[in-house]
């Protein structure tokens, strides 16, 4: 920034940035808690699916945590094998 | 310890007895990738896992896998239900006939007795279970196999539910992994060793 500009410019400049700086804490606030799209590691612990998982390292396997979200009827989840309609259909059903 | 439900996981229906599929079928009784190798797998492994929650799943996924070898018995055992030792000859299974008559016996579909080779223990969590993982997926292949060579619906059907069960089961042994890596990171804990930091 120059040191040469007026005060008037300067406030407004500063007037600015709280600005911005209030957009950006609002943004935060609204924003889901970050994870990738696997849900591989997440810092906030609020289902399993989003659990924290240690920094992922090469050669190592991972799977994608699954969220408990839907869910068959008991009567259709014991004829299908699963009681998770995600789990229902992750490979071609064999027919 | 465990406490025995008289039904079976799921039921086992034929249309008709069908002594050619039962000889193909009892691969997953007693072949590499069958329920007894299964079971036996992970009822062995849960020694050696270093937490309760490894241990638990371990134990429930190797009690399942009992369950399934019981439902491939019955069907095999329906399969070959009335046959004569003329419909085993027919079938190419006259040697089981022989040797077993309508009796089971832990075999591949080419015959060959079940053996434990078929299995491992490492006493290496991650090992283990990417064991556990593999074996889940040549399971559920096995099953898409078999699937592709019947007509009989319910078979079919049966069939298609413990295919459907490996998918679970890889999932959650997936998750264990994960799990497994993060316990094993932290402590810094590789293969038994601990390095205090």
């Amino acid at each position: 920034m120059k040191r040469n500009v007026d005060n008037a410019q300067v406030e407004e400049k500063d007037e600015q940035l709280e600005e911005k700086d209030e957009r950006v804490e609002e943004k935060d606030e609204q924003e889901e808690p970050e994870r990738d799209s696997m849900n591989m590691w997440n810092t906030n612990n609020i289902c399993n699916c989003q659990k924290t998982c240690a920094k992922m390292m090469l050669a190592h396997a991972y799977v994608p945590w699954q969220c408990y979200d839907e869910a068959f009827s008991p009567q259709e989840a014991l004829k299908k094998g699963t009681l998770f309609p995600s789990l229902y259909g992750a490979y071609p059903i064999p027919r | 310890m465990w406490i025995y439900e008289k039904s079976l996981q799921h039921p086992v229906k034929v249309t008709c007895p069908d002594v050619s599929f039962a000889k193909l079928v009892v691969t997953q009784y007693g072949g590499p990738d069958g329920e007894l190798g299964a079971s036996l797998r992970y009822l062995n492994q849960r020694y050696s896992m270093p937490t309760n929650k490894a241990i638990a799943l371990l134990t429930d996924i190797g009690t399942e896998e009992l369950a399934h070898m019981e439902m491939i018995a019955a069907l095999v055992y329906k399969l070959t239900e009335g046959a004569s030792p003329k419909d085993y000859e027919a079938a190419g299974w006259g040697g089981h006939y022989v040797q077993h008559n309508h009796g089971l016996f832990w075999t591949d579909a080419n015959g060959v007795p079940w053996s434990a080779q078929y299995i491992a223990c490492l006493g290496d969590p991650i090992a283990d279970l990417t064991e556990d993982m593999a074996a889940e997926q040549k399971a559920r292949v096995t099953y898409e196999h078999l699937i592709e060579m019947t007509n009989d619906p319910c078979v079919k059907d049966m069939l298609r539910f413990l295919w459907q069960r490996e998918v679970v089961h890889f999932q959650r042994f997936g998750e264990c992994l994960n799990d497994i890596q993060e316990h094993m990171g932290k402590k810094n804990m590789w293969c038994g060793c601990t390095v205090e930091k």
